[in-house]
Parts: structure tokens; sequence; C-alpha cells
């Protein structure tokens, strides 16, 4: 079958997705990468079957760079360009989406099914994926039950969700106090919002439809949390996790003549080191990529090593 | 006489012209390094902006090889009531770098803008560089003095329009030839173009270089325009995140409203009444501070570009206001990104909000 594929290799999962000629979506893939990029998207390809003939390969995420130049992606983009390509084709009617990685978070304003605004956290990572995972493990709260555990609360208690640290040390003290886990956890989630709705989307102007994008998305604790912040309901898409993947797909659509290396890693023949460039003070650190003989670099400041 | 001097800009093309005539030796210590910012960070309050750190990391490397004398361009807060610098320039510094090394330092402060310089503030620097007599045993000092100045805003002048130049250069095929191009032009202007003559030479040598590398087209213009704290972009004092660079890469024209060409627009009192009139419409205040000069920056490129990067570093107080009017008065502009950091920021991060507003202005587009 001919497709499009889209990778989005972000800091706690991998995400696939194939599209067809008229952009329905095939088949999607989440994977958490355990820090394993590589070996994560490996494992996804071999289980894409042989039939999957792709016409265009694009890499979004925080690991595009890396993987694109090893899989020879035809379009490298941010993540912001990602969701905005898939929410334009899939939800031409939202106009606020939210978007809750592992390690960053975005808000994207769209006006008639086009980007007009957005926003990226910048000095917190408080309200992401990763720190909700770390204290689901603290609290040995399946990070699946987080959300529904949340529910249960009838109190909104205050958990400081300004930073990582100060959260941390807040939930710590309430749970010396003897106040309930349900209601740290609400209190968390209702406080990581607020702290998203400061921080991330000040000075946006936040109009319904909402739309509730990411990893955290399936965090109903969190959901609930936004509703009541905003009065608004959230819209949370069928493919809420792999979106980024999905624009990737649609963006590689405009190829013509496809550089993807292929499903089967082993035909890659990859070879990477890393090195730091000592030829000027920026003394950047450079990872060699060597795939089938053909070489690239990646961190090179001054274009030596482009 | 050993004096320090760090990459001020254009300034340190007119600054290294002064000192060589005047017989100093100058421990030229180029752009911020790793060391810079660790020395930086280790010796100076948390509190401080990241331009006030990098000035102190200077000075302190500057102590550290021997420098009899250090510099320091403190003009935009010295002036501005707003700004931490403005304050340190005044004495609190000497006792921060006495305190960091264990000794009695020279500081010597610059009280010149090099853009005001080229048009009008040649006097205030005359006056400022007139305090290098007492190290100076140089007879004739104050005829050498002004002959040096002289050749100095010259070859200022030259280094502005080569930076206009490579700005406007988006549709180069090579673009790292640009770079390498403007190296070695600096590093000719700084050790061996000592006369009018020499400079002007290496200068239409640089300019015919770039006007010979191949150009393609482009299909989409976009034009960005960077107003706010040039002083980390890749042209300026502490560069710390090339964004001209990573536009041009990307086929952006970058316009800086500050430059050579467009002064008398922005800034000048006689030629740009109407931006003023407009700007206080908006900004209430004496336009004097280095927010109003962004804010006035941001209107003068009003129509002019398609999208503008509001660049400020963290906790630079002057540079906060100046966002806050232009987010307060977002409509009245193209599409805005600011973009604040530090020491700390992650560059990959930048580079994210780069090309998505990028993709953003180009989806408009």
């Amino acid at each position: 079958m001919k497709c499009y594929l889209g990778v989005d290799v972000g800091s706690v999962s991998v995400k696939v997705a194939l599209l067809d000629f008229k952009c329905r979506v095939l088949r999607t893939f989440y994977e958490r990468s355990s820090g394993m990029p590589l070996e994560t998207l490996k494992k996804i390809f071999d289980r894409i079957p042989s039939s999957y003939e792709i016409f265009g390969a694009g890499v979004t995420g925080s690991g595009r760079n890396f993987i694109g130049k090893v899989i020879g992606a035809d379009v490298i983009k941010n993540e912001i360009t990602a969701h905005a390509s898939a929410l334009s084709k899939f939800y031409p009617s939202a106009k606020t989406v939210i978007e809750l990685g592992g390690q960053d978070s975005k808000i994207i304003i769209f006006r008639k099914g086009v980007p007009v605004d957005f926003a990226m956290n910048t000095v917190c990572a408080a309200g992401t994926g990763s720190f909700l995972d770390q204290q689901a493990s603290r609290l040995c709260v399946p990070i699946e039950k987080f959300g529904s555990l949340a529910l249960k609360s009838k109190k909104a208690l205050n958990v400081g969700g300004r930073c990582t640290v100060f959260a941390e040390s807040d939930m710590i003290q309430k749970q010396q106090a003897g106040h309930e886990i349900h209601d740290i956890i609400n209190g968390l989630c209702n406080n990581l919002v607020k702290n998203y709705l400061s921080n991330v989307a000040k000075g946006k102007d936040l109009e319904k439809p909402f739309v509730l994008l990411g990893g955290v998305a399936a965090n109903v604790g969190i959901v609930r949390a936004f509703e009541k912040n905003l009065g608004a309901k959230m819209i949370i898409p069928r493919h809420y996790n792999v979106m980024g993947a999905i624009g990737m797909a649609l963006l590689s659509r405009e190829t013509k003549k496809t550089k993807f290396r292929g499903l089967d890693f082993r035909k890659y023949n990859l070879k990477k080191e890393a090195f730091q460039c000592r030829d000027c003070v920026n003394a950047c650190d450079i990872i060699k990529i060597d795939v089938c003989g053909e070489v690239s670099h990646i961190g090179s400041k001054c274009g030596k090593y482009a | 006489m050993k004096i320090m001097l760090a990459y001020y800009n254009d300034l340190t093309v007119f600054l290294s012209t002064v000192f060589r005539a005047l017989d100093f030796e100058i421990d030229y210590l180029g752009k911020p390094t790793k060391k810079t910012i660790e020395l930086a960070i280790k010796y100076s309050p948390e509190t401080w902006c990241f331009d006030t750190k990098l000035m102190l990391g200077h000075a302190i490397e500057g102590v550290k090889q021997g420098d009899d004398i250090l510099t320091m361009p403190g003009a935009w807060g010295g002036k501005n009531e707003n700004c931490l610098l403005g304050y340190l320039c005044r004495g609190v510094m000497e006792k921060k770098i006495e305190k960091a090394v264990g000794k009695k330092i020279k500081l010597w402060h610059f009280n010149v803008n090099p853009v005001e310089m080229i048009f009008s503030g040649y006097f205030s620097a005359y006056k400022n560089l007139f305090q290098l007599k007492k190290y100076s045993k140089i007879k004739f000092f104050r005829l050498k003095l002004l002959r040096a100045m002289d050749i100095g805003i010259k070859k200022m002048k030259m280094a502005a329009r080569l930076k206009e130049k490579i700005l406007d250069s988006a549709d180069v095929i090579e673009k790292e030839k640009l770079f390498i191009i403007h190296d070695f032009f600096i590093k000719q202007m700084i050790y061996q173009a000592d006369s009018a003559e020499e400079a002007k030479k290496v200068f239409r040598k640089a300019f015919g270089d770039i006007s010979r590398l191949k150009k393609k087209k482009i299909k989409k213009k976009i034009r960005i325009g960077i107003v706010g704290d040039y002083d980390h972009t890749l042209f300026g004092t502490f560069p710390f995140f090339d964004i001209e660079r990573f536009l041009l890469e990307q086929d952006i024209f970058v316009r800086q409203p500050l430059s050579f060409v467009n002064y008398y627009s922005v800034l000048s009192p006689i030629y740009c009444q109407k931006n003023r009139r407009e700007v206080q419409k908006i900004f209430p205040k004496n336009v004097t501070g280095s927010d109003a000069v962004t804010v006035l920056c941001a209107n003068y490129l009003r129509g002019k570009v398609d999208g503008l990067i509001h660049v400020g570093t963290f906790s630079c107080t002057p540079e906060e206001v100046a966002n806050e009017v232009l987010m307060s008065h977002k409509k009245m502009f193209p599409a805005i990104l600011s973009l604040s950091y530090d020491a700390h920021t992650n560059e990959e991060n930048l580079k994210v909000r780069i090309e998505a507003f990028i993709d953003m202005i180009g989806a408009k587009k």
C-alpha cells in the first residue's frame, strides 16, 4: 500500500503515523523510548508490514535532526509546525490548541484554520509528561491511574505548581500532614494547569473550541482541571498523542522522490561517533553519522560540519 | 600599557584604531567564550542580567591575562534609568571585580554608543577618550587622538555597511562564506588597516567578495526584523546565539532597524518626529531609554517586515518593559516572537521557536 510516514521523536516517547494518499490515518504507533529513541523506532519499524510502500517521510520532535538524518527523512520540522499542520487538516475549526508533551508544553492559536500565534514553556517543566511520570512513580501510583485518582477528590488542595522542585516539596509536605493521595494529585493537576495558563498561555487570546493534545491528554485529572479553569469543554482527538507524527506525514506529501532509506534498519549500516571540535572557542559537541557511507554531522555552530 | 578589549560590535574597530594610534598594546579577547560565561556566572549575583554578567566575566579574564586597563561598554546602561548597568557603572562594578580578583584594578567605561557616535556622539567620545592622556606617553596627544578618532569612525561606518550587506544576503547560496568574509574583514580592520585608505581597500574587497557570491531566486521572500537586545545576536557584543545566521540559513532577509542607513528615521530627534509621535501614543514616557528605543524600532518596522523578533536577556528590565508595551499593542505590529535568554537557555528550544515562527508567517502569507 502506498503511504506517507510521519515520525515524532519526543523526549519520552516515539510516535509513528502512516497516512494513505487520501490523508486517511492507516496505522499509528506510540512507544515509550526510555532514552533510546533509535532502538524504539527500530522496534516500531519492525512492526510495520512490508506491504506498506513509503513515498515520503517526515520527522519532528526534539530528536528530529539525528533520527531524520539516520532514516533519510524528506522533511524535518519543529513540533509546533507539525502539530499545526495536522490540526489545520483534521480540526480546522479549532481555535486554541494546548499540547502537553514529555518535556515541553505549547499553545497554538488558530484563526480560520491558520496558526496565528504560539508559545512554548520557557523556564519551567512543571505540568509536562515527565514531571507527572516522576510524581506518579514517587507516589507509587501507575501513571495510567493518576488522572482517575484525581477525579475521586472533592477538595481543591493547594499544591505549588509553579516549579517542579517546589511542587514536589509541597506534595511531600502535604503527605506528611496526612492529606489523602487523591486530594494531593487533584491539587497538583489543578495547579499545574494554572501554571500553564499563567506562563505558557500568558497574553494569548484563548477562544473556544479548545483542543488538548499530547500524552498528558490521557490524564483525566488534567483534562478536568483545564475544563474547570477555562470554563469550556476540551476536545481530545482520537489520535491525540500522535498528532505530531500525523502532521509530519502530511507535510511529507510534497515530496517528489523520497530519500527514505526503508523500514529495515539492518540495511542502514549505521555508524556514529561523538567528538568535540577544538577549532574555535565554541567547542561544539559534534555527532558524526555515517549511514550507508553517507556522512553527516549534527551540532556544529559555525557550519564547518554542515 | 596593556589594555583589554573584547568584541564590542563596531565599537571594537573604532577603539582598536584609537588605541593602536596611541601606542597601547591591545589584548583583544574577542567574543565571549565558555570560559567567559563560567567566570561570569561564578562571580556575579544571580539577579544580574546576562549582559552585565558577561562584562564582569570579560573583565576578570583581562585581569588574569595581566592587563593594565580593563574596558567595559556602558553607554546604554549609563543613559537609561531602568538599567542595572547604569548603576553598576558608577563604581560598583570595580568593587565587584576587585573582590573577585583580590587586587586593585583600573576599569574604564565607554560612555559612547557606536550608532550614535557615527552621527552625533563624536564629542562625547572625544571627551571620554581624552581620559587616556594620563596613561599615554605620546606627545601631541590631542592631535593624534583626533586623527585616530576620525579614521576609527570611518572604519566603523564601513563595518556597519558590511553587516547590512550580509543581512541582506539571504539569496546567497554559500552562506557560510558570508561569515568567513566578515571574520577576515574584522581581523584586518583591527590589526592591519591603520589608515583610512587601507581600510577602504579592505572594505571594498570584502564588499566585492560578497557581491560576487552566487545567488538564487527565493520563492517566499520573508523579511524578519530584529529588535531589542542586539548585544546577543551574531553581530552583537555578546553573541550568544546566532539568530541572524540561523535566519539567513533559512533564506530569510533580516532587518535591524538600528542599522547605519536607518538611524535617522528611527532615532534622530530631528528626522524621526513621526515615529516618536506614534510611539508616544502607546508608550507615554520620555523617549530616551533602551526600552523606548526598542519600541521605536518596532514601530519603524511596521509594514516593512513580515514578523518581528524581540530579543531580550533574562531579567533585563528595559527589555521587559519594551516587551510588555509590544505585547499590549500587538495588533499594531506584525507577528511578534519574544525571545528571552541567558546562559542556561537551551539553544535547541530557541531554534524551535524561530522555525515555528517562520513557518507561521509563511502559512499566513
